[in-house]
């Protein structure tokens, strides 16, 4: 009996130690700053960040269970990442030319990318995306997890069913959808040029969406939900026209004396103003739930 | 079983096994000769190709139809064995002196190994791996080098160099 | 015996991946090497022989029981499977027609009659979203438990806003507003199924 007890407690002195052990790599390539990289990792993180040297670097560190780490590619294209794994998180960074192509996928595995001036193309299932720069150009999907974008893009697609999104900064062109989640739109002036918001579609179906900040002249921006709350702040002085209506919600408007009036067409209300010629245009359309115009 | 071969790939990705053993029926025998020739050893062959055939079937669903089924599952094939080379960082043996001397001489298509057929096998299993796999991937199987590259995880000036020296070594072997 | 220097530009002479101009002088010399010349034939047959090589090899044996026994209906991350092509096809055209109907300015369709067109394209998506819902609910046991749940919370979502909005649109069926929000809460529906699709393939 003795003996067994003994021979347990090694066996578990040595599985903790196996279970503690961890792979961890270390790799560097050369990439084109015009090249292009795919990442994969699907669960625990995954980094990217962007530098000025010619090549990509990745550290990671992986779990006894975690799969296994694959690379392959050249210096035009390249792929890497964390293959299968059931569940066993892997921490993964990788810096990486500013200008080049990324595209990351994890099931879970949160994806943080900073510093970035190109194309991304970011997507999961359950994790959390965060982007901070300015890339040229954003695709990010994720189910469950939030996303935040910070910073300013040319072109950015956002995409949840129950996260959260929150854009900061300007961008020219804004998409951002989701079912359930809330969505926070916080637009300022434009780095590049121009002032604010230019081409904007924020659509939910139980989420409250805000949309808050500046509109650049000619600008467009759409709001629509089944039941959520709407709210648009935008400064006084901003020079749009308005374009409201509800079908069952209500409408309360703080940004002049024009009061919503029953629609023409149908039940619900309505309400078209103008604060000054040749300004942007703002179309807002709420099922069901309330919408809020007021000064920011 | 005689089935349109998209059909039997959707019922393979639906789940279906025996859909997945017609598909390994029709392609076992090119599956093999890649790892045979790739690895210079039917032991590995073998492994590699049961190595192929499961990963394919895990990958399954990732399988969308832009390519050919052939030309996606021989790609992965190819990733399996390179990875799994550098991995376990085997001693390569060589196929006719050790294990299986017959396995080089049962060809399921064309005639009957030739003689010199044979000795051009025998020699490009006796080659350095580096070499021997982009020898096989580029002439033997048609690869680019941009593909190779990707591939093995090289840059395509090694894939170049690694070829011109296998055929310099296939040529001086050949010559003898 | 060719110059060393020469093995390189000789090979991709043959593989015909030389410049132009390197072509030429790599001829030139051709012309006046016979050694060269011996090399370039060499080269060239065995690059012949190379891809005459039998492409299929019959195992030693039957690989197949060593590989049946190690598949196994998927597991976890890589939890496979692929929707029906045909369902997601067809959800997919569905989403287009929602999404180009849409596009169609507001008095375009106040004065399209409210007949055969629309009725089509909400019977189109009605059968597209059953079909969906059908292998999700089939294929349910497959998707982790967290995927499953999230799906259903959120398919009880859009199910509800489906439904008001459809029944709006029974009370005024030719006002454009009310198709829109229909077309949008449809459309979304689609997506969470298609994104679904696209989990449990990947």
């Amino acid at each position: 009996m003795r003996v067994m007890k003994g021979c347990l407690v090694l066996w578990l002195a040595l599985l903790a130690r196996q279970a503690t052990a961890q792979a961890r790599i270390d790799e560097r390539w050369p990439l084109d700053p015009g090249g292009s990289i795919r990442i994969v990792n699907p669960f625990g993180s995954i980094r990217v960040l962007g530098w000025d040297a010619d090549s990509v670097a990745v550290s990671a560190r992986l779990g006894t269970r975690a799969g296994r780490f694959f690379a392959a590619g050249d210096g035009h294209v390249r792929k890497l990442g964390v293959d299968g794994g059931n569940g066993e998180p892997a921490e993964l960074e990788a810096h990486v030319p500013r200008g080049a192509t990324v595209w990351v996928k994890s099931a879970t595995a949160s994806i943080e990318v900073e510093g970035m001036d190109g194309t991304l193309d970011l997507s999961s299932q359950g994790g959390s995306i965060r982007v901070v720069g300015t890339p040229q150009d954003l695709t990010a999907e994720t189910m469950d997890g939030a996303v935040e974008v910070a910073g300013g893009t040319a072109r950015a697609r956002v995409k949840t069913v129950s996260g959260d999104i929150l854009l900061r900064g300007a961008s020219q062109d804004l998409g951002a959808s989701t079912l359930s989640g809330r969505i926070v739109v916080r637009a300022a002036g434009w780095q590049r040029g121009g002032t604010g918001v230019q081409r904007g579609k924020f659509e939910s179906v139980t989420g409250d969406v805000r949309f808050e900040g500046e509109l650049g002249r000619g600008g467009v921006v759409e709001v629509e939900s089944q039941s959520g709350t709407i709210e648009v702040r935008v400064p006084a002085s901003v020079v749009a026209d308005f374009d409201v209506l509800t079908i069952a919600g209500t409408i309360t408007n703080h940004l002049g004396d024009a009061p919503p009036k029953p629609r023409a067409a149908g039940t619900g209300q309505e309400l078209r103003f103008s604060t000054g010629a040749g300004g942007a245009q703002v179309t807002v359309r709420n099922f069901k739930g309330a919408i809020v115009l007021g000064p920011k | 079983m005689h089935s349109d071969p998209t059909d039997l790939i959707h019922r393979a990705q639906q789940g279906d096994r025996a859909a997945f053993e017609a598909l390994y029926r029709a392609h076992a025998g090119r599956v093999y000769a890649l790892c045979l020739r790739l690895t210079a050893d039917a032991a590995q062959a073998e492994e590699r190709t049961q190595d192929a055939f499961v990963r394919a079937w895990e990958r399954l669903a990732t399988y969308r139809g832009e390519s050919a089924f052939s030309s996606w599952l021989y790609r992965l094939t190819v990733n399996e064995v390179l990875l799994g080379r550098r991995a376990e960082r085997r001693r390569e043996q060589r196929v006719v002196t050790t294990d299986d001397p017959a396995a080089l001489e049962r060809p399921r298509d064309a005639d009957p190994a030739s003689g010199s057929a044979l000795d051009l096998e025998r020699a490009v299993a006796a080659l350095p791996p580096g070499a021997r796999e982009v020898f096989v991937l580029h002439d033997v199987e048609g690869y680019r080098h941009q593909e190779i590259a990707a591939l093995a995880g090289i840059a395509v000036g090694t894939s170049k160099a690694q070829l011109f020296r296998a055929r310099r070594l296939l040529r001086e072997a050949l010559n003898r | 015996m060719t110059y060393p220097h020469m093995d390189a530009k000789l090979n991709e002479y043959v593989d015909g991946t030389l410049a132009a101009r390197n072509r030429a002088s790599v001829e030139a010399h051709l012309a006046e090497c016979a050694g060269c010349r011996t090399a370039v034939a060499e080269l060239r047959s065995l690059s012949a022989a190379a891809a005459r090589l039998p492409k299929s090899i019959e195992p030693g044996q039957d690989l197949w029981p060593a590989i049946a026994a190690r598949i196994r209906p998927r597991a976890t991350w890589n939890v496979q499977r692929v929707w029906w092509r045909g369902a997601v096809a067809a959800a997919a055209v569905l989403v287009i027609a929602l999404g180009l109907y849409r596009l169609l300015p507001p008095s375009t369709a106040l004065y399209r009659p409210a007949g055969e067109g629309w009725v089509a394209v909400q019977a189109d998506f009605d059968r597209a979203s059953d079909e969906l819902s059908r292998i999700l609910a089939v294929e349910r046991e497959r998707l982790r438990p967290e995927t499953v749940a999230l799906l259903e919370r959120n398919l009880a979502v859009i199910d509800t806003a489906i439904a008001e909005s459809r029944a709006a649109l029974a009370r005024d069926p030719a006002s454009a507003e009310l198709r829109r929000f229909f077309a949008a809460a449809a459309r979304q529906k689609v997506e969470l199924l298609r994104w679904a699709a696209r989990v449990a393939a990947s």
